[in-house]
């Protein structure tokens, strides 16, 4: 598992909050940088169902709500053993 | 009909194609002044084919035309090499000028000193005696010099280069006159042959003077450091056709003055002369490289790649003369046929990369690589041209630059170790020296091709460029075939260096490097198969695109929009620039360059903490220029104002100068007498 600096080098995206208003465009344009196959992955209720964010102001949706979501990894915060496991998941190492 | 009378008839028709230039209405000015141009180049350049098959020479004495000594040509093996070498620019670059004409250049001054330029270039290299050369070599430069103030009245810029150019061409031109008398006074007249026939006889401090004087006053008109000031001025100023005249032709000339002198008049000399030589080259290649790496405007980046070519070349002259002076005659003829490939072939990329940014120039209105870019699907012809070109600059396989850096690695490498402690010393930094020129050569033009022609277009001008008119694409794509077939079949340009070179060395015994199709180094290990090479790679290309076609099974391919960190709005400002491409290079050659950065930011009135804008300049400056030429400048400039207190113009002052003059004048006549 590695960080790349371009979605064109990358094979998954974390998304690790909620989707607002500026930030809707950005990721709809990530996504479509990130060639296939790929996986998106919310990381905690932020992301996967907004959190103690939801119904506020400027705030759009869950991730889920904006593009479709492959993996997600509950938790306020999530643990980290949580998200090892379903990253492991996902590679499969 | 005689060769000589070929000579003739051809230098005629050039005169008459500037007397064409003149008096033809403006419609029909360029066109009629090519048509003779080109009759002109067709008759030297078939005597010259003639005089490189044959291995005579061809000559000609008329006493009527210059008073005292008359004019004496003659066209020997070398000469007719440069003689080719101007021919094969000049046409191209001529066709260009009928097409550029509608959009510069189109005054009549400018149409009638073109055709004297290209035919006193023709000339200069069958010049045989000390008169006739000097008449020929100071109608190129002023000729050129006109050329070069084209633009003048509209330019500031086109003023101050004018005046560079005039001042440093005109020192050469001293120091090569004071070079020719000091030769001419040790013999009983004054061509060529009684120079050669008594030069050897001269005290070999007299004839390091002579070389060293030769070398200075040629090396400005080659270009070479720290005389190169003049090249990126003057190239960048002058109408596209006369830069790449002016580099690929009067520049090579400046390198046939150091062969004719060095080798042929004073025919070789002790190895210090050729460690200057040498070092003089590796200075020239490394500046050059470096400072084209670093230059933002087009023509100036090739001006400083002239200087880098240049040196080069000079680097192996200078290689060739050590080899000659520690006993290695076959290494010295290879290293000086290495010389005059790189110096042909640089002719001739660099002219079809002048004409290219001609084009570009008229297309987009700049030469600016910050204000360029997307040309390549604007002009694609013009965008292919210039790539190719640069590749061959590159010296990139099958291409011609390819070719002349091989012939010089084979030589210096063969060379670098002969038991002569300088020798072993010199020739490896030498090669050291080629490889990081090599490497900033590509870095150059890769950012001019990658920033000009790729992404999109920095300015509204790049932006509305469109294709430029049929003459200058077959211009600058007569340059780069001739690029490509020196680079596929370079056994014809070899052989004819070759028999150019072993009439200026005969008593190395080298022999033809032509063996069939290949590159044979006669006596050494190395061999080069130019075309089979080329073969070879054409094949593999079109086989592996065939294999992609048959054999891959591509995911259906998905069109987005280039990726822009996510921003809503991508515009051209988010591309690289030329700055910052070339800005790890600048920062690695920091205490070379010393760029100049100037940070203005200006703040909110109401916060300090709120930036209003900010204006980040940074401009390259040329060190040499600064270090070297502005003291002198300065101290001119200081003596001419010291000078002005001598004339007030009050009348009552000159009148007591007239008198105290008189008085002095009398008196001393009447101590002496």
């Amino acid at each position: 598992m590695r960080l790349v600096a371009s979605p064109r080098h990358a094979d998954g995206l974390l998304v690790t909050g909620p989707v607002t208003r500026n930030m809707v465009g950005p990721l709809i344009k990530t996504l479509e940088a990130t060639p296939h196959p790929r996986v998106v992955i919310a990381v905690g209720d932020c992301a996967c169902d907004c959190g103690v964010f939801r119904g506020g102001y400027g705030v759009v949706g869950a991730v889920g709500d904006v593009i479709g979501v492959d993996v997600s990894i509950p938790g306020c915060p999530p643990d980290p053993t949580t998200i090892v496991e379903a990253l492991r998941g996902i590679t499969g190492r | 009909m005689t060769a000589g009378s070929l000579v003739v008839i051809g230098a005629a028709l050039g005169a008459g194609a500037g007397i064409a230039g003149a008096a033809m209405p403006k419609r029909s000015r360029a066109a009629a002044a090519a048509v003779l141009i080109w009759a002109a180049c067709a008759l030297e350049a078939t005597t010259a084919v003639r005089v490189l098959a044959t291995g005579h020479d061809v000559a000609l004495h008329t006493g009527k035309l210059l008073p005292f000594t008359g004019i004496n040509l003659v066209l020997t093996p070398l000469g007719a090499l440069f003689v080719l070498l101007v021919a094969l620019v000049a046409v191209p670059a001529t066709l260009f000028g009928i097409g550029y004409a509608r959009h510069a250049m189109d005054s009549r001054s400018a149409a009638s000193a073109y055709p004297v330029f290209v035919t006193v270039m023709l000339l200069v290299p069958a010049a045989a005696s000390v008169a006739t050369f000097m008449v020929l070599w100071e109608l190129m430069a002023l000729v050129s010099l006109a050329l070069v103030l084209v633009d003048h009245s509209r330019r500031a810029a086109a003023r101050s280069a004018g005046t560079w150019y005039a001042v440093l061409t005109h020192v050469g031109a001293a120091a090569i006159l004071t070079a020719f008398l000091i030769l001419a006074a040790h013999s009983h007249g004054q061509t060529f042959s009684d120079l050669e026939l008594h030069a050897r006889a001269m005290a070999p401090d007299l004839r390091a003077l002579v070389f060293l004087l030769a070398l200075v006053g040629f090396g400005s008109k080659a270009g070479a450091v720290p005389f190169h000031v003049w090249l990126p001025k003057a190239h960048a100023e002058a109408p596209s056709p006369v830069s790449a005249l002016m580099s690929g032709a009067m520049v090579a000339l400046g390198i046939y003055g150091v062969v004719l002198v060095g080798d042929v008049l004073l025919g070789g000399g002790p190895m210090w002369w050729w460690l200057v030589v040498l070092v003089l080259g590796a200075a020239s290649a490394l500046y050059g490289s470096l400072h084209a790496a670093n230059n933002q405007d087009l023509k100036r980046l090739l001006a400083y790649s002239t200087t880098d070519n240049i040196g080069l070349v000079l680097l192996a002259l200078g290689a060739s003369g050590v080899f000659n002076a520690i006993g290695h005659p076959r290494l010295g003829a290879l290293s000086l046929v290495a010389a005059l490939v790189i110096l042909l072939n640089h002719a001739l990329f660099k002219g079809a990369l002048f004409l290219t940014t001609g084009s570009v120039q008229v297309a987009a209105g700049t030469r600016d690589l910050d204000d360029l870019g997307g040309l390549l699907r604007r002009m694609p012809q013009t965008g292919a041209l210039f790539l190719v070109a640069a590749a061959s600059i590159c010296a990139l396989p099958p291409l011609n630059g390819f070719v002349g850096e091989w012939l010089l690695f084979q030589s210096l490498l063969h060379g670098a170790h002969l038991g002569n402690t300088a020798g072993d010393i010199a020739i490896p930094i030498a090669v050291a020296a080629l490889a990081l020129t090599a490497g900033l050569t590509v870095a150059a033009f890769v950012k001019a091709a990658g920033i000009g022609f790729l992404g999109r277009p920095r300015s509204t001008g790049a932006e509305a460029a469109t294709e430029v008119p049929a003459t200058m694409r077959a211009g600058a794509g007569l340059l780069v075939a001739s690029c490509v077939v020196a680079g596929v079949v370079p056994m014809v340009v070899v052989s004819s260096v070759g028999r150019a070179v072993r009439a200026v060395l005969p008593h190395t015994g080298a022999r033809s490097l032509v063996r069939g199709v290949n590159l044979q180094l006669v006596g050494m290990k190395g061999a080069l198969a130019p075309t089979i090479l080329a073969l070879a790679m054409t094949v593999a290309v079109v086989a592996a695109v065939a294999l992609r076609r048959v054999a891959s099974r591509r995911p259906a391919s998905r069109v987005s929009e280039a990726w822009g960190c996510g921003r809503e709005l991508v515009t051209a400002r988010m591309q690289y620039t030329a700055t910052s491409f070339a800005e790890p290079v600048q920062r690695v050659f920091d205490d070379v360059l010393r760029p100049v950065r100037d940070l203005d930011v200006s703040h909110v009135a109401e916060s300090r903490y709120m930036v209003e804008s900010a204006t980040y300049r940074l401009t390259v400056e040329d060190r040499v220029e600064l270090t070297l030429y502005l003291p002198v400048i300065r101290a001119v400039r200081r003596w001419g104002q010291a000078a002005r207190r001598l004339q007030p113009g009050s009348v009552h002052r000159y009148l007591i100068y007239g008198l105290t003059a008189l008085v002095v004048t009398l008196v001393a006549v009447a101590v002496l007498a």
